[in-house]
């Protein structure tokens, strides 16, 4: 199990590449002209030019809706696979999508520097022995996060959570390092007020 | 008629109280199962990790008076595997138990260390010269552990406490579930060459910089073209410098005055730039960190921006545990973010070791079939030691693949399934 989490380690350092195996706006490149060719067969007219721009977005919206998946607009593992696109799920690519569902819920209203250091401390959490190894261990340990807690992480992240998800993967921790945040306003935990703050953004104090 | 409208309503009362009251028992049984199912839950992760516990404090005392390799072997294999699922069940009971927490630690230290010993025998080594002593350390921990987690079983099991309220400030814990302070468990210090190792929970950078003040700090944030004002320290992992600016947050380090990190808030609009042209921008602002000879290695394509992976090269060699990362707009072209940790952590004046077996030799070594496209020396990290290999790139069964096989032994190291995905190639 270590062993697995220090390999899966190695290989964030030497490749630091991430994929969250989801197509969305913005997104360019050969899995996107593969994606709109796929909509164009099923008749949903669209130009097929590797940018997933606000046209193809709304064929995916009437293609999910036509499908009975959730208009979403975002071309996921369920999308694809209806569109009958091979896509190469990965361990990592599912943990990006729960980082992204646990930084949505505990942080959307933060800046973006705000969303990627929820996301660092979760996965400094993974990288520390006190805590369990997994993403989803971490991220699901009774009590540790409020989101869980209130079932706001199974709500479905936006864009911008999905980014801050991958470059927290991809090593960004603004927190230097941090293992816990809370809210002062709201925290009354002593415990963990006693804590050294090492960094504010928004409504979240970080501290190590 | 009035009479008669007064039964009616005092009729369509009653049943409605009467029907509301079977939907609240109703409710509320419900809601009491799904109580008495995640309490079932906790109470079998706990069982289930005193179970394990008192088998790894019986292999434990068994390894100490062990000789023989294969029973060595065998009961690190049991050690390994039972502090594994002992602490995956203490993750699921609630994290605000810091007996808890302190105890998954030890589990985790003892799987890792049993799963290296394990690893590093199986290669020729010996066993650590430490090893007697660690495993007794180990041994008499296990005791106390298991001591507490005998009172905690006996109060779960006699009702004295209820998971479900553990820590919730009015039920009266002790032992596991105690609040800090309270756990008198002496836990050693485990130091091996695993990842989870105390001597490895290092914030020192292997290479020693001298501090720099925040003006020096602040021309070197302005060489880099940032526009951005000092706000103040950071402590941490690291003494950093913070420098901010509306949309942009920059850390420096203090020793060295080097980039750490930056991150941009801003929207990037439209992508008008071409690939060539956002590497061009990056190898230009590389140029000013003060990293010497890097090589970009890695890109990562998203739809506005770019991050590109750079590496020192140090007499031809791709020192990968040194990487760090440039995030590229596709509008205009500047930095959006940067990640330096790796460099600013391992970077330092290296030796690399000379090379002992020549390419070929190496490349002998490869698994019949694999056609290999390009290779390359390279410096890797495997359990954060520094390895000399030959990286191959190359395919199998039409499947892409980098491996790795020592520059030093010719052995096999490890190796990467490269995939193609939606933001460029990836290895897992």
């Amino acid at each position: 199990m270590k062993k697995t989490l220090s390999l899966i380690l190695i290989f964030l350092i030497i490749t630091v590449s991430v994929s969250a195996a989801t197509l969305s706006q913005g997104t360019r490149g050969q899995e996107v002209i593969k994606l709109q060719q796929a909509l164009n067969d099923r008749g949903y007219s669209v130009t097929v030019d590797g940018i997933y721009g606000s046209k193809t977005r709304n064929a995916v919206i009437q293609f999910q809706k036509d499908n009975g998946l959730v208009p979403d607009g975002i071309a996921g593992v369920k999308t694809l696979d209806a569109l009958k696109i091979n896509t190469e799920s990965t361990n990592s690519s599912s943990d990006v999508y729960l980082l992204a569902r646990c930084i949505y819920g505990e942080a959307r209203g933060e800046v973006y520097l705000g969303k990627v250091a929820v996301g660092a401390v979760i996965l400094n959490r993974v990288k520390d022995a006190n805590f369990p190894n997994s993403v989803a261990g971490v991220i699901y340990q009774p009590g540790a996060f409020d989101a869980v807690s209130d079932g706001q992480i199974n709500l479905t992240p936006d864009e911008e959570c999905i980014r801050a998800a991958r470059d927290a993967f991809g090593g960004w921790d603004p927190t230097n390092g941090c293992l816990y945040y809370y809210n002062p306003k709201t925290a009354t935990n002593k415990w963990m007020l006693s804590k050294e703050v090492t960094l504010s953004v928004g409504n979240h104090s970080f501290c190590r | 008629m009035r009479k008669f409208l007064y039964y009616i309503i005092t009729g369509v009362l009653t049943l409605t109280i009467l029907a509301l009251s079977v939907v609240t028992i109703f409710k509320s049984n419900e809601l009491s199962e799904v109580k008495l199912k995640y309490e079932n839950s906790l109470i079998s992760s706990t069982q289930e990790a005193i179970s394990s516990m008192r088998t790894i404090e019986s292999d434990l005392s068994k390894l100490m008076i062990s000789v023989d390799e294969k029973v060595i072997n065998q009961l690190l294999s049991v050690v390994a595997l039972k502090s594994a699922s002992c602490g995956q069940e203490l993750s699921r009971l609630p994290i605000v138990a810091t007996g808890v927490q302190n105890t998954l630690k030890f589990t985790n230290q003892l799987s890792s260390y049993c799963t290296t010993v394990i690893k590093n025998y199986s290669e020729g080594f010996k066993l650590p010269d430490n090893f007697d002593k660690q495993i007794q350390e180990f041994f008499d921990t296990c005791k106390q552990v298991n001591a507490e987690l005998n009172m905690v079983e006996a109060d779960i099991l006699s009702r004295k406490i209820s998971l479900l309220n553990v820590n919730d400030g009015k039920t009266e814990t002790s032992g596991m579930f105690g609040s800090i302070g309270e756990n008198l468990i002496e836990y050693p210090s485990v130091i091996f060459d695993g990842p989870f190792s105390d001597g490895q929970e290092r914030n020192t950078p292997k290479q020693d910089r001298n501090e720099v003040t925040v003006e020096q700090a602040q021309e070197y944030v302005k060489k880099l073209g940032f526009d951005c004002s000092f706000k103040n320290e950071i402590t941490g992992e690291q003494p950093l410098y913070l420098f901010e600016s509306d949309a942009l947050t920059l850390q420096v380090t203090k020793k060295g005055g080097l980039l750490y990190l930056a991150l941009s808030d801003r929207e990037i609009s439209d992508a008008v730039l071409t690939n060539e042209q956002a590497e061009q921008k990056a190898n230009e602002f590389v140029k000013k960190l003060g990293f010497g000879k890097v090589k970009n290695v890695w890109q990562e394509y998203y739809g506005n921006f770019i991050v590109f992976n750079f590496v020192p090269v140090v007499d031809d060699v791709v020192i990968y545990p040194d990487i760090f990362k440039v995030k590229i707009a596709l509008d205009d072209g500047s930095v959006v973010a940067f990640e330096g940790k790796s460099y600013i952590m391992n970077n330092h004046n290296r030796t690399i070791d000379e090379i002992k077996i020549t390419k070929q030799q190496a490349q002998k070594n490869l698994k019949e079939g694999f056609m290999v496209e390009t290779s390359r020396v390279a410096l890797i990290s495997i359990n954060e030691k520094e390895q000399l290999c030959y990286e191959f790139f190359g395919k199998y069964n039409d499947l892409d693949f980098a491996v790795y096989f020592s520059a030093i032994d010719g052995k096999e190291k490890t190796s990467f399934r490269i995939l193609s995905t939606e933001t460029g190639k990836m290895a897992v």
